[in-house]
């Protein structure tokens, strides 16, 4: 998938990884890569990023004798989703006017 | 390669960065790498699945805001007055720099007066559209209170006609006025853009000299 697309789509992805219950970080790789490739690396920054635009929030709970941080989504972030919906609304029809007959 | 030497790399070359920005990185990575351990996966093969510590600090490089690679390339604690006394104390700098510097100034400088211009001939276009139009309102007035409570019949004619002539100004102004505003928000839109680009190019440039050395 082209690398611009694929970037606005993980923001939403991973938004929609946490959004029924908190997640960590590689139940929300393993979660988000059947749909798009995505790598630890990849992940890092669209969780600093999220997190610095208050779509989601950050605990650090111990697990198993160790720390690992939980990302929960907030009501900005759930806006976020529903924005999202919308917006597919839009790519519907630019979907159907690049695939139409004859183009 | 085995967890301690994936972070130790890690921490080598994520050292310029401010120390919270640190912690928070060899966390993740650290995390990363038990949570892969816990599925299953061996020491090694879980550092394996992570990659290299080299693209690991490049992405996060990439990622970080231009203010902070700044600050990363000459040292957190630093002061204002030390980068300063750094960048003149180099003598290869001193030309260099100042060249760079002055022609991004005066670059950055002409663009900027170009902007001021359009605004200020954009500003008077429009203060004259509001001469015209309160003549020719003056003029509408005018007319029917000289005839009505001065009896003066010419001269109540003559502010109408005024008023026509004001108001046709007005209404070509208009028209004029509005284009000048077009255009004046078109060039502030292309020097916005190409603001943007320089930045880029110099966030750009700090990333490259981070990963080269």
């Amino acid at each position: 998938m082209d690398i611009q697309m694929k970037r606005g789509l993980l923001d939403v992805l991973v938004l929609a990884a946490i959004k029924d219950e908190d997640s960590y970080g590689y139940k929300i790789i393993k979660d988000v890569s059947p749909f798009v490739e995505i790598s630890e690396s990849t992940l890092y920054p669209i969780l600093r990023r999220l997190e610095a635009v208050s779509l989601l929030t950050v605990r650090t709970a111990i697990h198993n004798g160790r720390l690992r941080k939980y990302y929960r989504i907030t009501p900005a972030g759930l806006l976020r989703l529903e924005e999202f919906k919308r917006e597919w609304k839009e790519l519907l029809s630019i979907y159907k006017f690049v695939t139409k007959e004859g183009l | 390669m085995k967890k301690n030497e994936f972070l130790r790399e890690l921490r080598i070359r994520l050292s310029d960065l401010p120390a919270a920005d640190l912690r928070k990185s060899l966390d993740y990575y650290s995390e990363m790498i038990d949570d892969r351990m816990e599925d299953g996966l061996s020491e090694e093969e879980a550092v394996k699945k992570i990659g290299t510590p080299a693209m690991a600090a490049a992405q996060i490089m990439q990622e970080l805001p231009m203010i902070t690679l700044a600050r990363a390339r000459v040292g957190e604690d630093r002061s204002a007055l030390a980068i300063i006394l750094i960048i003149l104390g180099s003598p290869l700098w001193i030309s260099l720099f100042a060249v760079t510097f002055s022609l991004v100034i005066v670059f950055f400088t002409v663009l900027l007066a170009i902007l001021v211009t359009f605004f200020s001939l954009c500003v008077a276009f429009w203060a004259a559209e509001l001469c015209f139009a309160a003549g020719a309102i003056a003029g509408l007035i005018g007319c029917p209170l000289t005839i009505i409570f001065e009896g003066r019949v010419v001269l109540g004619i003559l502010f109408l006609g005024a008023a026509l002539v004001f108001a046709a100004l007005a209404i070509f102004g208009y028209f004029g006025a509005i284009l000048g505003t077009k255009g004046l928000l078109f060039l502030s839109k292309y020097i916005m853009k190409l603001y943007e680009l320089i930045f880029k190019f110099i966030k750009f440039c700090l990333i490259r000299k981070e990963t080269i050395r």
